[in-house]
């Protein structure tokens, strides 16, 4: 019995020994397919180019599989969308540690065309079947060790909310097609002065932004645009009205980060001013002094946004409002290639009554919006799947958006994707007039 | 004899019978000497990345990074260069040599003109899609880790120490994503010149190998490696890893590890 344990005890050792030495074995074999190809074994390292020039190739595409038409009778479902996007982007090193950055982009979109560019409003095919504009256009210079000056159109994001904005108030947005649009062209610059001091921890921002510009809406005629008539718009000019003014307090230390943020500025969101048959949209001038800031801990990142908003018209009411808006969120890192973010906030308006309530305002004393963020690469990085949900209200009782991408590398810099977007009616404008407003969504990108 | 008494002797015969360790430094003495081992207070490297799938298919990574020492901690700023599609994205990473405190991390996104901050307790993850985990791009507390050494063998001809190290905390084991590991350290520069990873996930094995070591300002550094994930006998994925334009002393201060770099570029 003795010799059998003593003899079995030193054959596990062995076994394991020889286990190990085949794992080790590993090392000296190099499997047939995986050498490195010709062009890649001697790679040559990158040059600091003093002018860069880069872009895109893309073509977006998405099918309506819901009936529906817009209010103005243009059939919406199958092919809505088939647009070609060509992004061009200059960058340059120039003496005195001076960049410059000038990006431009167009787009034509052939859907129209294949579907009979009869169908639609002069405003849609205006909008939404060509289209080009300069994109970030601006200059940098350090005029000292601790201070950079920017001057140009140029995108500024205060926010720390991945899909909900409460002090991100600088840029207008793209939103044409709500819940369409890519984040990278979301975003829409504006030409500002900006100067920035640094000194240890913090940092401080001054912009004054003469360029006003706002959230490019929906326009008659869109499947997004709940109306037949599309009301005349009083926009200050775009140039040579009163500029917008921003300030920002930023501090950044280990684990933890704060802004403290001001600004007055034009409110990207109309309000309807008159009575028939003078009725037209108004954009107010704003007050806004808010906070953002992270914590992190363990897997964790933890973030607020808080902002008070002072200057707030409503149709029928003859007092300026006041908001309170807290977003509270938190993201989570802890799952092997994988980001969790959910964010809420609550929007409290003081002063409410009863007008503000009913049409055409269809504002509520409290307003919330959620928002989930799922994101996971799969296959070293090769195949990205992005969730994304959004409800307004808690209990999406005004409306709610899932938005479900799936994008694969087919190589380097080539990306062909897949998506669906999905809308839930709400018990208010404009979510209610969204519902059968589905759609399939693909596209293919190249960058060079 | 009782089977236990039995079992007791047949244990000593085999640990007799085993070559024990020739007098030397202890497993954890060597790996202190490793993590002690001048790499350089502050660096700059481009780096070149290639990655093999299953089916040939490689795709390429460039990258110029900039690293140094702020005392036991080490700082560092990497910016994207290739491919087109995330060029000029960069991360900020202030790596603290103390186990217990959580590096803090900043992503670039040229794309939205956004700097965010991330959480950095899962260091498993693919870095960049590579065979690479974040936590093999960064320094590894030795305090976390219970090492043996195994026994001396050669690579390439080049003494070497074979030590196991095992996570000694779930923590550690966690933000891994490793079990285990055999470390080959060579005798003469106590450099890791391999690595076999036992992974958590997938019983997964990943094979580090350095192919190419020179000196440079009198510093050791592995300019080509390679990293393979194997499932069993198949090979899984591989990424070979190419360090040019090595530079020490390269002396870069606060202000250029910082958000506010990374916003600008290398």
């Amino acid at each position: 019995m003795g010799v059998l344990a003593c003899g079995l005890l030193a054959s596990a050792v062995r076994a394991d020994d020889d286990d190990l030495d085949d794992v080790l074995g590993g090392f000296e074999h190099e499997e047939p397919g995986f050498e490195v190809a010709p062009e890649n074994a001697e790679p040559e390292p990158p040059e600091h180019e003093l002018v860069d020039v880069s872009g895109s190739i893309e073509l977006t595409g998405s099918v309506n599989f819901r009936s529906h038409s817009s209010d103005t009778g243009t059939d919406y479902q199958g092919l809505q969308r088939l647009r070609f996007r060509q992004g061009l982007q200059l960058d340059a090193d120039l003496p005195w540690s001076t960049h410059l950055r000038l990006e431009g982009w167009a787009f034509y979109d052939a859907a129209y065309a294949i579907q009979g560019r009869d169908q639609y409003t002069s405003q849609v095919l205006r909008d939404y079947e060509l289209d080009a504009d300069v994109g970030e256009a601006w200059l940098r210079s350090e005029i000292g060790p601790e201070v950079d000056v920017t001057v140009g159109r140029q995108i500024v994001v205060w926010g720390r909310s991945e899909s909900l904005r409460v002090l991100d108030v600088l840029n207008p947005l793209d939103q044409r097609e709500p819940g369409r649009a890519d984040l990278e062209y979301l975003r829409l610059p504006v030409t500002m002065l900006r100067v920035e001091g640094y000194a240890g921890h913090w940092s401080a921002t001054g912009m004054a932004i003469p360029e006003v510009r706002f959230d490019e809406l929906p326009v008659v005629g869109s499947d997004f645009y709940p109306d037949v008539v599309q009301l005349p718009e009083q926009k200050p000019r775009q140039f040579g009205s009163t500029p917008e003014f921003a300030a920002a307090l930023n501090g950044i230390f280990p684990g933890w980060d704060v802004s403290f943020n001001g600004a007055w500025f034009w409110n990207d969101e109309p309000r309807l001013s008159g009575g028939p048959p003078a009725t037209s949209l108004k954009h107010d001038r704003l007050w806004l002094l808010g906070s953002s800031g992270n914590y992190t801990t363990g897997g964790w990142l933890l973030k607020y946004e808080t902002a008070v908003l002072q200057g707030l018209r409503f149709f029928g009411e003859s007092d300026e409002k006041t908001r309170f808006d807290l977003l509270l969120g938190a993201e989570y890192y802890g799952l092997t290639d994988t980001t969790i973010v959910v964010e809420g906030v609550n929007r409290h308006l003081f002063d409410h009554d009863a007008e503000i309530r009913r049409a055409p305002n269809y504002t509520r004393t409290d307003s919330q919006e959620i928002a989930l963020r799922i994101s996971r690469n799969f296959f070293h990085d090769t195949l990205h799947a992005t969730l994304v949900g959004i409800l307004l209200g808690w209990d999406a009782r005004d409306g709610s958006l899932v938005r479900f991408d799936l994008d694969y590398d087919v190589r380097d810099a080539l990306v062909v994707g897949v998506g669906v977007l999905l809308y839930q009616t709400g018990d208010v404008p404009p979510f209610d007039a969204w519902a059968d407003n589905d759609r399939a969504l693909f596209r293919v990108k190249w960058s060079f | 004899m009782s089977p236990r008494v039995a079992a007791f002797a047949a244990l000593l015969a085999v640990l007799a019978a085993a070559p024990a360790p020739a007098e030397g430094p202890s497993a954890r003495e060597i790996m202190e000497r490793v993590d002690a081992r001048d790499d350089g207070d502050h660096w700059s490297q481009d780096t070149e990345m290639v990655l093999i799938d299953k089916r040939g298919g490689q795709r390429v990574r460039k990258l110029r990074s900039y690293g140094r020492d702020v005392g036991p901690d080490e700082q560092s700023i990497l910016f994207f260069v290739e491919p087109a599609d995330v060029e000029d994205t960069g991360f900020l990473t202030y790596d603290y040599d103390d186990p217990e405190r959580d590096d803090d991390q900043w992503l670039y996104l040229p794309a939205l003109s956004r700097t965010k901050r991330i959480a950095s307790a899962d260091k498993s993850g693919s870095f960049m899609g590579s065979d690479f985990s974040y936590a093999d791009m960064t320094d590894r507390p030795i305090q976390s880790y219970e090492y043996t050494l195994m026994k001396e063998t050669e690579i390439d001809g080049h003494p070497v120490w074979q030590i196991e190290a095992v996570p000694v905390t779930e923590r550690e084991r966690d933000e891994t994503g490793t079990e285990k590991s055999i470390l080959f350290v060579r005798q003469d520069n106590y450099v890791v010149v391999r690595g076999l990873y036992w992974m958590k996930k997938g019983s997964r094995l990943k094979y580090f190998d350095v192919k190419k070591l020179e000196q440079i300002d009198g510093i050791w550094v592995p300019t080509e490696m390679q990293m393979t994930t194997r499932k069993g006998d198949e090979t899984l994925h591989k990424t070979v890893l190419y360090s040019r334009n090595v530079k020490f002393g390269d002396v870069r201060g606060d202000d250029f590890f910082s958000v506010r770099q990374l916003e600008k570029g290398p």
